[in-house]
């Protein structure tokens, strides 16, 4: 193992104390950021390719969405695997396949004469990519903080909420300029290069770049330096499957998108019944996204400081607790007023879980938990768009819906109530066993 | 209390994953099998009216935003309203989702 340079070591005492200050850690950070934003945009502006696709091959629409929903389950199945393989061979690499494949299938989109050519290249290869940015690069980000995570948690998340805000405006922008195919393309193209110059400053720790993590201090136990270890990753994921933890973060984020996902799918179509246009409705649900912002990016430095099963069981239970409002929401005002509480809550349930991992887990390799716990998110992002449906087809309104969303709120509340407490962590030997075992084989 | 509940394992996994594991997968299907089974009387019913009178096109009482919603999954073939369609047997999902719930 490396030492510490001296540069490094005497920099990490003139910071002693300080919350912000000059470090690579912020180039990392805006890598993640923007590699999330621009990995994820096509995605988020679907909406904008129905109409094109609609008219070009008189697809029904039905038809043309369906890819939107394989692009959703194939991300999340994907996600352990993605965490995993971030593991296994470090983030940058994973960043590599995910471009790669990003790029492989905007240009094969961009060339589609069938449904099932959409269904294969949209919704298989760049659902997978989609997991590869979402999943390794979170724990990749863990290794250059050794205190003050929040923060860096809180601008990445805030990515999560401003991409669906600027994503729709550009991607329609694009196809409205150069044509459906030649914006498929185009985007693939552009959205790759950023990507490239991107994973051309992204590292996977500090060691690769010669210098400590964020909020290192002299006298700090030192950890990992190592290229990404398949054994080191391996044990520690046999000995991680025991903790209770593992399991419970994954459900408690399965119910917690469950909640968020019925109200952000059919904030729209409820409003709509409720006597606004389609553009007032799309506008409550752009505001909700802008309030999220604020607190994806305060959530996670106030787990830092007041606690985390504390802030994301506050945060929880608003979710839930602030719904019981739309069952008397009417007006436009009233809707606004909503989209303003309510994002407060949504943009507030994501944000624990870096830091819960790094609680429980310490500096282990947490790909592959993260991978679990984005696996339920996924299910239950999908679970909560799809069940409103067929309750407005049983009941002809949406109260049952929302009932729904109260109670998997509430349940991820409770849930989180009864995970093992924060203050130690849950496989603390483990790198100890790892050096015995390691040892007698040889390591 | 929370270690009591940790240590508690059904299968090897935490007995609160299972419990909510379990109760998503019995509400999904009760609800998805309930709707099949919906849409499925609501097709036959459809056909029998279209019988009755044959010229009262896309004026069907059911038309909403949540089928619209329903329709952008894939249900929905003119993405103009329910995809009841014209005959009363069931579409693939409805058929697995009425095969897995035993009360329906």
């Amino acid at each position: 193992m490396a030492r510490q340079s001296e540069p490094s070591a005497s920099s990490a005492r003139s910071n002693y104390g300080r919350v912000i200050y000059p470090h690579y850690v912020w180039v990392i950070v805006t890598v993640i950021a923007v590699m999330q934003m621009v990995g994820t945009s096509i995605r988020m502006a679907f909406g904008v390719f129905i109409e094109p696709l609609e008219q070009t091959f008189q697809w029904s629409q039905g038809s043309i969405t369906l890819a939107y929903a394989i692009s959703s389950v194939v991300t999340a199945l994907a996600s352990p695997f993605a965490g995993w393989f971030g593991d296994r061979y470090g983030a940058r690499k994973a960043m590599v396949v995910g471009t790669a494949m990003f790029l492989l299938g905007m240009l094969l989109t961009g060339f589609i004469s069938t449904i099932w050519e959409l269904y294969l290249y949209f919704g298989v290869l760049l659902g997978v990519a989609q997991a590869i940015f979402l999943v390794p690069l979170i724990p990749a980000a863990m290794y250059w903080f050794r205190r003050h995570l929040g923060i860096g948690m809180g601008l990445i998340m805030a990515s999560w909420g401003l991409g669906p805000a600027l994503a729709a405006v550009v991607v329609s922008l694009l196809l409205e300029g150069m044509g459906w195919q030649n914006g498929f393309i185009a985007l693939g193209v552009g959205s790759a290069a950023i990507m490239f110059v991107l994973i051309g400053l992204f590292r996977d720790t500090p060691a690769d770049k010669g210098i400590q993590p964020y909020g290192y201090r002299p006298g700090d136990v030192e950890v990992q330096k190592r290229k990404p270890d398949p054994a080191r990753t391996k044990l520690f994921n046999g000995y991680m499957r025991k903790t209770a933890a593992f399991w419970n973060m994954s459900s408690i984020h399965f119910l917690g998108c469950v909640g968020h996902a019925i109200i952000l799918v059919y904030i729209v179509p409820l409003a709509v019944k409720e006597g606004l246009t389609l553009v007032q409705a799309a506008s409550v649900l752009t505001v909700l996204s802008a309030v999220s912002v604020l607190t994806r990016i305060a959530v996670p430095i106030m787990c830092d400081y007041i606690g985390t099963r504390t802030v994301m069981f506050v945060f929880f239970a608003a979710q839930g607790i602030l719904v019981v409002m739309l069952f008397w929401t009417h007006d436009l005002w009233m809707f606004y007023l909503f989209a303003v509480i309510f994002g407060i809550g949504y943009g507030g349930e994501t944000g624990g879980f870096p830091i819960l991992n790094r609680r429980y887990y310490g500096h282990a390799p947490t790909g592959s938990p993260y991978g679990v716990q984005m696996l339920g998110a996924g299910l239950g992002m999908a679970l909560g768009g799809w069940i409103g449906g067929p309750i407005f087809d049983i009941f002809g309104s949406y109260d049952v819906a929302l009932w729904i969303s109260i109670a998997t709120s509430l349940a991820g509340a409770l849930n989180i109530l009864v995970l093992e407490p924060t203050d130690k962590l849950l496989i603390p030997d483990w790198e100890a066993e790892e050096a015995t075992q390691g040892a007698s084989a040889g390591d | 209390m929370e270690s009591r509940l940790n240590d508690m394992r059904i299968l090897g996994m935490p007995v609160q994953f299972v419990t909510v594991v379990a109760i998503s997968l019995a509400l999904t299907i009760y609800f998805g099998a309930w709707a099949a089974d919906a849409r499925i009387d609501a097709r036959a019913a459809q056909s029998a009216g279209q019988g009755a009178q044959q010229f009262d096109f896309g004026n069907s009482a059911s038309s909403s935003a949540g089928s619209r919603l329903t329709g952008a999954l894939g249900q929905d073939a003119t993405g103009t309203g329910p995809a009841y369609g014209n005959a009363s047997e069931g579409q693939a999902w409805e058929k697995m989702f009425l095969f897995a719930c035993p009360l329906h």
